[in-house]
């Protein structure tokens, strides 16, 4: 009794005075190297939908240290499966006939990115909050993190993560005035002691083909004829070449922007009488799509950023003078 | 009473016994019986499902430990001289795109044609079949027209251009995601 009557007046004291118990509420940094940590070390299998504009997309991702090695299988679970396998540093891309792999990057998506970035070493752009309080999630307890940006050019994010694994179990992605537009929401987390074994049979599926650049020349810089005035600060060039772009079989010039969470990619078609979009705007939640066309080219930005910023960023694309 | 007649009453909701159903969760022939019991009554009081299944129990078991490595295998291209003929010679000679680009493009005109025949009827409510890769990988976007641009001539798009401008939107959105995989 006396026990009960101690943990109610602690209850209450946590209500009025929350940084006194400071056991209880971790600071941002420490909640998201935690979830980092356990992202990259547990074994469990995190089922969860991503939503966007009223589409549901299921998905299922298991995760396991096989022989020290992190293996991590990602795989939709509607319509036709997509899958992704990470087996240390080499990732496989399963999403037609061919399969194929590549060295040093991650599975595709907003959660695998977020977990990977390093949000104290991108904190000119981003600052990460902890929102006292717990939130119930999948039927967990949860903390909350809020990835805050500095400017209004791109977006924010609210990270749900569980006490008791420090695993993820929700993220939104959300403008400056709040509105949600992609959230990702786990519905079901188990842990294992070890990776399950079907996660073991998984791993010895023999690695599809591992593709790579002829050399890291072709992969950046190219100088391009054209430039963009303007970008957000924190938008470091990591690409800028001119290539094929696939379904449209016309060669552009390419540049690729990234904030180290999201990327912008700029293109610029100088025979836009071959083809070219109308000027407009497309967002599919998570991407925004802006269009600019003059008489002599066709500029297209696309990236993870809110619709106003892929426009300034279209609106300042100039040729680049210096060349 | 014996186990079973207990289990009876048990099923009967007549007598709750904590250490019998402790007992029902170890034993496995008195678990089976249980089950039959229950069944029996369903029969009695003409509760039984059209199709019965005895063995739930069992098969999400047996479905934990069927669970399906890479569902969706490739076709062991590793071992197929061909592919790296197509795929990794175009991919190393041109600077990268062909390979992956193979690859995608197939989904993306599915999805293309999917939510274009959707936009042609001006519901822009959902997609009906998603065929997208990933929610957000490539993800279809609808269009809405600047017509702010005074070069821009104001008219309506034929569906053939809307089905056209939506397949284009959606090279940019798949470059775009191709280009995040190999740019690390």
């Amino acid at each position: 009794m006396i026990k009960r009557s101690l943990l109610v007046i602690g209850l209450v004291c946590n209500l009025f005075a929350p940084a006194a118990f400071s056991e209880e509420k971790l600071d941002a940094g420490t909640l998201l190297e935690g979830m980092n940590t356990a992202f990259r070390t547990l074994n469990y299998e995190l089922s969860y939908v991503a939503i966007e504009k009223g589409r549901i997309t299921p998905m299922r991702y298991s995760h396991g240290l096989i022989d020290g090695k992190p293996v991590g299988h990602l795989l939709s679970l509607n319509g036709s499966p997509q899958e992704y396998l990470q087996r240390g540093d080499i990732t496989s891309f399963y999403e037609s006939e061919q399969a194929y792999s590549l060295k040093s990057v991650r599975i595709p998506g907003l959660l695998f990115s977020l977990i990977e970035t390093d949000v104290k070493h991108a904190e000119s752009t981003y600052n990460a909050v902890s929102v006292g309080g717990k939130s119930r999630i999948t039927g967990r307890l949860s903390q909350v993190v809020r990835i805050v940006p500095n400017d209004k050019y791109r977006f924010g994010y609210l990270i749900w993560i569980d006490v008791a694994s420090k695993l993820p179990l929700r993220v939104d992605m959300v403008t400056e005035s709040g509105e949600v537009m992609y959230q990702i929401m786990a519905v079901s987390l188990y842990q294992y002691p070890s990776a399950p074994p079907w996660l073991d049979e998984i791993n010895s599926s023999p690695v599809p083909p591992v593709l790579m650049m002829q050399s890291d020349d072709e992969k950046k810089q190219l100088p391009s004829d054209w430039k963009a005035a303007w970008i957000p600060v924190g938008f470091d060039m990591i690409a800028s070449n001119k290539h094929l772009v696939a379904g449209i079989q016309q060669e552009v010039s390419y540049m690729q922007f990234s904030d180290g969470l999201v990327d912008v990619s700029i293109y610029v078609n100088d025979e836009p009488n071959k083809g070219s979009l109308v000027q407009g705007l497309g967002i599919s939640g998570l991407i925004s799509l802006q269009s600019k066309i003059t008489e002599d080219v066709e500029i297209v930005v696309v990236g993870e950023v809110p619709a106003a910023t892929a426009k300034k960023i279209a609106d300042s694309v100039v040729k680049n003078i210096g060349n | 009473m014996n186990d079973k007649e207990l289990l009876s009453s048990l099923v009967d909701n007549e007598d709750i016994d904590a250490s019998l159903l402790d007992q029902l969760a170890q034993d496995e022939a008195l678990s089976s019986s249980w089950q039959s019991y229950h069944l029996i009554g369903d029969v009695m009081r003409g509760e039984t499902p059209a199709q019965i299944n005895l063995d739930l129990t069992d098969a999400i078991s047996a479905a934990i430990v069927d669970e399906p490595a890479l569902v969706m295998p490739a076709k062991e291209s590793a071992n197929d001289p061909s592919f790296y003929q197509k795929f990794v010679q175009p991919w190393l000679k041109s600077g990268g795109q062909l390979a992956i680009a193979a690859s995608v493009t197939f989904m993306v005109i599915t999805g293309v044609q999917q939510f274009g025949a959707n936009e042609a009827q001006n519901d822009f409510s959902e997609p009906a079949l998603n065929v997208m890769p990933l929610s957000g990988m490539a993800a279809p976007v609808s269009l809405s027209l600047d017509n702010q641009e005074p070069r821009q001539v104001k008219r309506e798009l034929t569906e053939e251009e809307k089905v056209a401008q939506l397949r284009r939107i959606n090279a940019f959105v798949l470059d775009h995601q191709l280009q995040k995989r190999i740019q690390e």
